[in-house]
């Protein structure tokens, strides 16, 4: 049952977002061969100059609206078809509350995900076909992950464990960036009147929450560990910071659950 | 036999101040078709949130097929919002086979039939469909499958005579007699040649609850009626 | 077949009333194959126990029967159909009778006027 719910919140957010991405990249690669071609310095072509300024531009913004945007669905995509009046047919299946939610869940990390990640790519491919110009484009490719790859290798040992840690730190904050929405979403649903203004509400409430709790944890680590040098502390601040977030996710997720399962106020 | 598909026993339910549903007890059997009848506000919709989960009672029990409402009773309970509430991105063909997915009871050959029947193209999208449409192929979807209980909220609001016609045709037919059918209205005349008996509820109590056929010999007037002097303002 | 029912009276009693009607003008004939309840349910747009519980009835008085495995037809015993087109036109006399009472017609006046209807519509010609 899980998987296909799953299933269908993915076809229901990729039908948007993967026209998305699939223009960030196209993007990336036309700003790329627009800078390949782009005459010498020395002798300036104003409208060819402009025109590759504005592209760039175009791209920022779409690189930026594409993240943005995956996280807008996932909210979108939680309040229309659970809270709003598709919740009629959703939550009357036979499935757990908790599928639901995982369900969607799991589609926005990864879409949120893979938005993250298209972006990077974007503007690496941006970037090799601009160098390109002088060095061969696979070459340089190529060239470009080595450096990735060798700045890891350089920390002994070590550099696997931090990607590593990053990977799961960028998916444990991604799961619990979405969760606090669901639950601040969920919570201001279950009243009668003014359900969007009242989940902002909570948001901003979790959000001021948050704020202070996470500058008791820091502050705390500090004192404990005195000194920030060496790579002990940063592993400790990151594996803290992928506890806390999975401690607050988990009351996060306890909310909506909560508050799907025996507040559901559908209109 | 009869068997006793739903009951409620001293079913209390308030929401936020206001009691919704007073000591509310029924029992609905298999083989017969149901009139839910009351005002708006008095407490049928939530009768119907409380037998599909989608609302737990304050006090008091309700049961379907002699279990708690849970995952295993959606698996038995039909239900009919009173909104149209499927995804409007789909395909109907694709809405089809969502029932199809997430109900082992789903008959899609008897979807299919039905929509020809009714001119309606399986490739169109939910969206572009006209809002009675829309009511009929939501419809179509929950009569087609073989449930033990359906749960009909106000399933004539704002619909024209001849797809009001469709829908008691179309709930006649698939008449089983090891399923109940209960439809909650506060048009009543339309509905009731079709069924077998009503409950009255009025702020959120049952006040009456009788066949049509006693209703109509004791009272010698239609049901209809008995219900406008009933709840006369 | 025309369904037409009233909202103040139990349907039940009404299907049964208009199921003689057409027994006795032969809309059904002695003997016919009647379709299935859900199907009369359907055509008539009642409830299908609602009609079941008519033709138990019909069955009692022995105007329909049925066949365990071919279905339910109507009776064969055309004496039972004339017995049942006096039952109904005693019924309408007497009712038509009651009207006249009240109205104030005397019997001769009443027999005029039938004479004279009857002669008005032609009825007498057909048949």
């Amino acid at each position: 049952m899980l998987g296909k719910l799953f299933k269908y919140e993915m076809k229901a957010t990729g039908r948007v977002l993967l026209p998305a991405f699939a223009a960030v990249l196209v993007m990336g690669i036309i700003n790329g061969i627009l800078y390949m071609f782009m005459p010498d310095i020395d002798a300036p072509n104003t409208i060819y100059a402009m025109l590759t300024i504005v592209f760039t531009v175009i791209m920022v913004l779409a690189t930026v609206a594409v993240i943005v945007m995956s996280y807008v669905l996932a909210i979108y995509r939680f309040q229309k078809n659970l809270l709003g009046r598709e919740g009629y047919l959703m939550n009357t299946l036979p499935v757990s509350t908790t599928k639901n939610i995982l369900a969607k869940l799991f589609a926005a990390v990864i879409y949120e995900a893979i938005a993250i990640i298209i972006v990077i790519f974007s503007y690496s491919l941006f970037l090799v076909f601009i160098a390109s110009a002088d060095i061969g484009f696979i070459e340089l490719w190529r060239g470009l992950w080595d450096v990735v790859f060798s700045l890891f290798a350089e920390i002994p040992g070590e550099g696997w464990i931090y990607a590593a840690e990053l990977a799961i730190m960028m998916v444990v904050s991604l799961a619990y960036s979405n969760l606090m929405f669901y639950a601040a979403m969920s919570m201001g649903y279950s009243s009668n009147s003014h359900k969007a203004i009242k989940s902002v509400g909570v948001y901003v409430g979790f959000y001021i929450i948050n704020q202070i709790l996470s500058t008791v944890l820091v502050g705390s680590i500090a004192i404990t560990c005195g000194d920030f040098s060496g790579s002990g502390s940063v592993h400790v601040l990151m594996i803290s910071s992928i506890i806390y977030e999975l401690v607050i996710a988990a009351a996060y997720w306890s909310l909506t659950w909560f508050f799907m399962k025996r507040k559901l106020n559908l209109q | 036999m009869n068997d006793i598909i739903m009951e409620c026993s001293g079913l209390w339910k308030n929401y936020g101040g206001m009691q919704a549903l007073r000591n509310v007890s029924c029992r609905i059997q298999s083989g017969r078709i149901y009139g839910l009848l009351g005002p708006n506000g008095s407490g049928k919709t939530t009768l119907i949130k409380l037998a599909n989960g989608l609302l737990t009672p304050s006090a008091g029990k309700i049961l379907i097929n002699g279990e708690e409402v849970g995952i295993n009773s959606r698996k038995a309970v039909s239900y009919l919002p009173d909104c149209v509430a499927l995804p409007d991105w789909m395909r109907i063909y694709e809405l089809i086979k969502f029932y199809d997915d997430f109900y082992e009871d789903f008959n899609a050959k008897k979807a299919y039939q039905m929509l020809e029947s009714l001119n309606l193209f399986s490739g169109q999208r939910f969206k572009t469909l006209s809002k009675g449409n829309k009511e009929k192929v939501q419809l179509i979807l929950v009569m087609s499958r073989e449930a033990k209980l359906y749960l009909l909220d106000e399933p004539m609001g704002g619909v024209d005579p001849a797809t009001r016609d469709y829908i008691l045709n179309t709930i006649i037919t698939n008449y089983s007699p090891d399923a109940a059918v209960v439809i909650s209205t506060h048009l009543i005349s339309d509905v009731e040649n079709i069924l077998d008996e009503v409950l009255f509820i009025n702020r959120g109590e049952i006040v009456l609850s009788d066949t049509v056929d006693n209703i109509r010999s004791d009272n010698g007037k239609s049901v209809d009626a008995l219900f406008r002097e009933v709840f006369r303002c | 077949m025309k369904w037409s029912f009233d909202h103040d009276r139990p349907i039940y009693t009404q299907i049964i009333e208009q199921m003689k009607l057409f027994i006795a003008s032969g809309e059904y004939r002695a003997g016919e194959k009647l379709p299935a309840v859900r199907e009369m349910a359907q055509e008539a747009g009642v409830n299908p126990n609602t009609m079941q519980r008519a033709f138990s009835e019909l069955e009692n008085a022995g105007l329909v029967f049925a066949n365990r495995t071919s279905g339910r037809f109507i009776t064969e015993d055309i004496n039972m159909v004339e017995k049942l087109k006096e039952e109904l036109a005693s019924e309408a006399v007497r009712s038509f009778l009651d009207s006249m009472k009240r109205i104030g017609y005397d019997k001769a006046k009443t027999i005029e006027l039938i004479e004279k209807s009857i002669e008005e519509r032609g009825d007498d010609k057909d048949e």
